[in-house]
């Protein structure tokens, strides 16, 4: 049985131009009815309760208004119990002081803020409705609302920019002594504004060469300022890792509620249906809102646990792969293991099969060799 | 059935004119198939002429019809258009009295109808032109016939006009058949003579032999004799093709059929030998044929993912089915342990290369084909080499020959300015002109078939609106001022990757071929140098710089599914690549080096 539930809030009020997630803007839909459709959703699905981490993502949570949103939560938490980790996204455009303090009064006890860049025209390009100093009173207001556990996305290679404004961003990053820093290279999904006016031409992804410093620069940074690189994209301060997240990478069961969410359950992968209401209408005719039901093969279920443990820096427990699995990583990776050992792209410590430094900039090309049996 | 009542015929085209149309609408009109059974082309058995829509193998088929009273038993034998398959055309037209010369009436006459009509003449057949696609808008029947007379030489009032599609005039031309097609010739010894003109291999009858019976009777149960390899057999089964096999008791002379004798391997029989009677054997073996001469070699390596021995045991099996092709172990220094192939030509390379995949779940990797050369050492030795890797030390080498070959091109007069300009960069020696007709001309050349046999008919098409044809028979042998590119990647020559080439143009090819390669080879963890190098001495550089960065940022629960997808789409990538050294080189890149488009 899960013991991650994700909940996601399909509602944004501007959608950014390079995101790929479902979401709606809220004045175009019955709000209420959505939430309570995803409360009915919860109140059905099974999970171990109280849930460990509990994860409230979006779109942009806050977008349907403080108060729907404080209401939609304590009927969750109800459901859910009282989770160990209770993340909930925050846009700085949707936070104010009050949001803050409420959301703590909840139960919620860490935020994970879209922050992005602390560079405004980084912010105007990707269509990110705020100012920096927004940013900065969001930061502020959380910690003076009691939050100890604050997390910070920041996106790096946006069209334009430069290591030094990079370098920028990371320098505020730090100094707002936060717990936990995301830092993703700026990707073109299909589909987003964004791909298109790329595949038009009329933008130009930076070029390689600068993305790979931006990203050898991050860990860089944020290991002189005392955080752990624990993932590809994930710098914690000790004890500060995203548990909930952790859940993905170790590639253990969890729960996901909510149009477009997903859900790893007893060897079942299911995606809810994405349309906001056929979910609304699935769930209220008591039916179930999965859109995609994928049986994961117990070969499948190896490269999956092996391409997600890789992204992790410790890399594979082998040994507990092997409980895990029931499989011989050697029998179905041994020519890939073998490979990227001599390449200096893997390396084997302890027990455990990691990603080298170099690979990390890479590790697509490592991580493929694992997505089926050699 | 009385020998005066057969007729062996088969139906010879240029490629897409509509041979097995035709067959289609005999068969139905015999009632030979019926409506139920029918499908198009039905002849086209194998799931690669399906798809591809054209025929790779001859088939045999009988129908009874009957006319004014007389019951006639008539043989046809379908057979393919493409040029790579002529040889199995000349071995039908053993089996055969008379030919149907299919033309399609919007297209003319074409380098293969040539070839094919030429091919009927030699092996004595009686010809029955037959004008096809006339219902097309843009048949132009009238103008067609005069082609045929003007350059076959045949009657243009002979001409049949016909719709394979519709079916108007098949009636006709099938009592046409009756009438002016001769029997079986009666040979008169008594002993039994049976041509193989073609087999097959079935998984639990083992090898099925095509026979023309030419003297004497065959029934199940004799004990046959193969003149050639001097093999003894029993008789297990007699059969015609109706078009699937069914089962008679005997066969006689003039007959087409099949013969099933427990024979286990293809290699245990020749296709051109002469079955006989053991306890009374024929005086003297029927001619025969010649052997089908292999003109593209090719190597065949594993992929990453396939090894050795699965390779091998797919060419074994697929040998028992296709024995004009050759294969013989082969290492590489670069590339390991795989297999020397030949082939008829590059159709029938590709054709092979996709069963084999297809067939055996197997992933190959292929060198670019390349032509025959002749060596002549100083020791005066002389002997054929079949890749350029088996070139000797240019020291000892007295002389370099390469194979040339007839070529005959059909195209509308207004493109032969166009053609003399290909011609002349593919070192093609022009020998006469004819025209077929007032607007179109028939070009014969002189050419090293190195130059023509890859992407010569691509080019050719291109520059005629795609309306030239062309055909080609090997001449012989000719010295030629020739030298060998190597290319080193990542310092090492990558033996798969020579190329014989003409001196005039070693160069400039070299440089082609490195920009070929950098496009063709992805990027790695490190960068590449390429390298062209002539006789030791580098002639050009590139360089494939490393990727910098390949990493998804994001990859949380909902994008589990999604991400494994792209991921193993990468991985399946790299499995038609051959790892040498720590480079991954895909199938492509083997091939890249041939192209010497821009
Ligand atoms: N309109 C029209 N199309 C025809 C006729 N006969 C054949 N075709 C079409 O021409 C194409 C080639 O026909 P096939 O019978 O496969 O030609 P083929 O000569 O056997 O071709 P190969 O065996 O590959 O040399 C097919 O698309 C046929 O449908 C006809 O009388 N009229
Ligand atoms: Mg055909």
């Amino acid at each position: 049985m899960p013991k991650s539930v994700y909940i996601h809030i399909p509602f944004c009020k501007s959608k950014c131009l390079y995101c790929g997630f479902y979401s709606k803007p809220p004045n175009q839909y019955d709000v209420k009815k959505v939430l309570n459709a995803e409360i009915a959703e919860l109140k059905k699905s099974s999970f171990s309760k109280p849930a460990q981490t509990l994860y409230i993502g979006g779109g942009s949570p806050a977008s349907v208004g403080i108060d729907s949103l404080c209401e939609f939560l304590s009927k969750v938490v109800e459901l859910t119990g009282k989770a160990d980790e209770f993340t909930v996204e925050i846009n700085p455009a949707d936070a104010d002081e009050n949001l803050l303090v409420n959301l703590k009064n909840i139960g919620v006890n860490r935020i994970s803020i879209g922050a992005q860049s602390f560079i405004q025209s980084e912010l105007d390009f990707l269509g990110r409705k705020y100012s920096v100093e927004k940013i900065d009173q969001t930061i502020k207001n959380a910690k003076q609302a009691g939050f100890n556990n604050i997390g910070l996305d920041l996106i790096f290679a946006v069209p334009g920019s430069n290591l030094s404004n990079w370098r920028q961003t990371l320098k505020k990053a730090i100094q707002a002594d936060v717990q936990h820093i995301s830092a993703y290279s700026l990707s073109y999904e299909k589909n987003t504004p964004l791909e298109k006016t790329k595949s038009a031409g009329k933008v130009k992804a930076v070029d390689e060469e600068l993305d790979r410093k931006m990203y050898e620069t991050v860990i860089k940074e944020l290991a002189k300022a005392g955080f752990e690189h624990y993932e590809i994209s994930n710098f914690a301060k000790p004890g500060f890792k995203c548990r909930h997240n952790l859940t993905y990478w170790k590639n253990e069961y969890y729960l996901g509620i909510g149009p477009a969410a997903a859900s790893y359950i007893g060897d079942w992968r299911i995606e809810n249906i994405s349309d906001i209401e056929k979910y609304v209408e699935y769930i209220e005719q008591n039916e179930n809102a999965a859109a995609e039901k994928i049986k994961i093969s117990p070969l499948e279920k190896a490269s999956q646990t092996a391409v997600l443990n890789l992204r992790l820096i410790e890399g594979i427990d082998l040994k507990e792969y092997q409980q895990k699995t029931d499989l011989d990583i050697y029998k179905f990776f041994g020519k890939s293991i073998e490979k990227n050992l001599n390449l200096k792209l893997l390396q084997l410590k302890d027990n455990r099969l990691s990603l080298t430094k170099q690979a990390m900039p890479i590790a697509d090309s490592v991580l493929c060799d694992f997505a089926q049996p050699d | 059935m009385d020998i005066a009542n057969i007729r062996n015929f088969c139906i010879i085209a240029h490629i897409d004119h509509g041979k097995s149309t035709l067959a289609d609408r005999l068969l139905l009109l015999t009632g030979t198939v019926n409506q139920r059974d029918f499908k198009e082309q039905m002849l086209d058995t194998m799931d690669i002429e399906r798809e591809r829509g054209i025929t790779v193998k001859a088939s045999a088929v009988t129908m009874l019809y009957t006319l004014n009273g007389v019951e006639y038993m008539l043989n046809l034998i379908d057979t393919p258009g493409h040029v790579d398959f002529h040889y199995e055309v000349s071995r039908s037209m053993a089996a055969c009295e008379g030919a149907l010369l299919v033309v399609d009436a919007s297209q003319g006459v074409e380098a293969q109808t040539v070839a094919n009509a030429y091919l009927a003449v030699d092996s004595d057949l009686e010809i029955i032109p037959v004008i096809n696609k006339i219902d097309l808008p843009a048949a132009q029947p009238k103008v067609v016939a005069e082609e045929i007379e003007h350059i076959l030489g045949i009657n243009k009032n002979e001409c049949f006009h016909i719709s394979a599609k519709s079916g108007q005039g098949i009636l006709e031309l099938l009592e046409a058949i009756i009438t002016f097609l001769p029997p079986p010739v009666v040979d008169l010894t008594k002993q039994t003579k049976a041509l193989i003109f073609d087999s097959h291999y079935d998984e639990y009858r083992g090898v099925i032999c095509y026979v023309r019976l030419i003297s004497g009777r065959l029934n199940p149960g004799d004990k046959i004799l193969m003149m050639g390899s001097n093999r003894s057999y029993q008789v297990s089964e007699l059969g015609k093709f109706t078009p699937g096999m069914k089962k008679i008791d005997s066969l006689g002379a003039g007959e087409v059929g099949y013969v099933i004798a427990n024979i286990r391997t293809l290699s245990d029989i020749t296709i051109g030998d002469t079955i006989t009677l053991a306890k009374e054997p024929a005086k003297k073996a029927l001619p025969g044929y010649k052997k089908p001469l292999q003109m593209v070699f090719s190597d065949f390596y594993p992929g990453n993912n396939t090894d050795y021995t699965h390779l091998r045991a797919a060419f074994e099996k697929l040998s028992l089915n296709d024995a004009s092709f050759t294969f013989v172990p082969q290492n590489s220094p670069a590339l390991g342990f795989g297999f020397r192939c030949g082939f008829l030509g590059l159709l029938h390379m590709e054709i092979i290369q996709e069963r084999l995949e297809r067939e055996n779940d197997i992933e190959v990797v292929q060198t670019a084909p390349t032509v025959t050369y002749e060596v002549v050492e100083t020791s005066g030795e002389t002997y054929r080499i079949d890749s350029p890797s088996q070139l000797p030390e240019k020291t000892k080498i007295a002389e370099l020959r390469e194979p040339f070959v007839k070529l005959e091109i059909i195209t509308p007069k207004d493109t032969i300015g166009n053609i003399m300009k290909l011609s002349e960069m593919k070192r093609c020696q022009l020998i006469r002109t004819d025209y077929i007709s007032p607007t179109r001309v028939m070009m014969e050349f002189r050419a090293p078939l190195a130059e023509i046999v890859y992407d010569f008919y691509d080019q050719l098409k291109g520059i005629s609106r795609g309306y030239a044809t062309m055909d080609y028979e090997f001449i012989g042998f000719e010295v030629g001022d020739l030298v060998k590119i190597d290319i080193l990647v990542n310092k090492a020559i990558v033996d798969a990757l020579s190329l014989i080439v003409h001196r005039s143009i070693a160069e400039a090819r070299g440089r082609k071929m490195l920009v070929k390669l950098r496009k063709a080879i992805p990027r790695h963890q490190f960068e590449i140098p390429l390298q062209a190098a002539i006789g030791g001495k580098i002639i050009a550089r590139e360089s494939i710089k490393a990727f910098r960065k390949d990493v998804t940022a994001k990859l949380y629960g909902g994008d589990v599914t999604r991400k494994m997808k792209v991921l193993k789409r990468q991985k399946e990538g790299k499995k038609r690549m051959k790892s040498i050294g720590s480079v991954q080189i895909p199938q492509q890149a083997f091939m890249s080096i041939l192209d010497t488009s821009d």
